[in-house]
């Protein structure tokens, strides 16, 4: 798969829409935390056009999929909507999916 | 349009094909290890999908198998001869590595784990990296292209170890709890 730059605006867009709804941030690190399942996800603070480190992009998706919030590609349909004026995926995947590691 | 039929003769010339190196099975070996080990705790040691200069991601699992927060970044070096890095009071091996590595590493709010792995004794060694960096009071200097780390004898990679790695982890994670408990403005 080819490496997708994703700003600071669209990862946060995403992580809304699939639930982590309380956020964070101190000593250069922004949180976002899913109420559902406790799940925590962190980058390294930046501006909304800022482009996400990719590690800590990669390792947000890959724990939002172990934990069963959302598939690779329902994260990746999510982030292709993010900043549109209306989305495509309407409905927030399941918030406990039966695909488990 | 795709070429068909036998492959083309004398594409290249047989000593220009590639090779699997020594090099190329000892890397393959720390990987399995690490990722055996890891398996063992329950855990997962996977490839980053892209290369953002560490060699696997350990994903860890609370007791009841639900996935934790974040990762341990781990960078492997294998090595066929541990002799020539070993220390005069043979306490650990000294590897030298490029400082803007080490920079990269020490920028990382997760945990990164420097493993040396001695592939003829099938036996690992690790370092806690932004501790010893924290401990040796690292600050970058731009006219050295490489520092030494020191890995300790006693940090055996095993089982244990691996679990030392998931508590580091989730000694960030604790922070990064205290952070979104504040909320948008942080503390």
């Amino acid at each position: 798969m080819a490496k997708t730059d994703v700003s600071y605006a669209q990862f946060e867009e995403t992580l809304h829409f699939l639930g982590f709804t309380e956020k964070g941030s101190a000593d250069g690190v922004i949180v976002f935390r899913h109420p559902e399942t406790d799940l925590l996800v962190a980058a390294p603070v930046g501006a909304a056009e800022d482009i996400v480190p990719g590690m800590y992009y990669e390792v947000a998706q890959r724990t939002i999929e172990l934990r069963g919030i959302a598939t690779r590609r329902q994260f990746e349909q999510a982030l292709s909507q993010a900043g549109k004026p209306s989305r495509r995926v309407t409905k927030r995947p399941h918030p406990v999916l039966s695909a488990t590691p | 349009m795709a070429r068909r039929g036998r492959p083309r003769q004398n594409a290249l010339p047989p000593n220009l094909y590639p090779r699997r190196t020594r090099e190329h099975i000892i890397s393959h070996l720390s990987v399995r290890a690490v990722q055996w080990l890891a398996a063992k705790c329950g855990f997962i040691a996977e490839a980053p999908e892209h290369d953002y200069g560490y060699d696997l991601y350990l994903y860890t699992f609370d007791a009841e198998g639900r996935p934790e927060f974040g990762t341990v970044a781990i960078q492997l070096k294998a090595t066929d001869n541990l002799q020539p890095y070993r220390l005069a009071d043979n306490s650990g091996m000294a590897f030298p590595v490029e400082q803007r590595h080490l920079q990269y590493w020490k920028d990382n709010f997760l945990p990164v784990i420097f493993i040396l792995y001695d592939a003829a004794n099938q036996a690992g060694y690790w370092l806690y990296v932004q501790r010893y960096l924290h401990e040796i009071d690292f600050v970058a200097d731009p006219n050295q292209a490489f520092v030494t780390l020191r890995v300790p004898l006693k940090n055996v990679l095993n089982e244990a170890a691996i679990q030392e790695f998931r508590r580091y982890k989730e000694l960030v994670r604790g922070r990064m709890a205290e952070v979104v408990h504040h909320g948008e403005n942080g503390r």
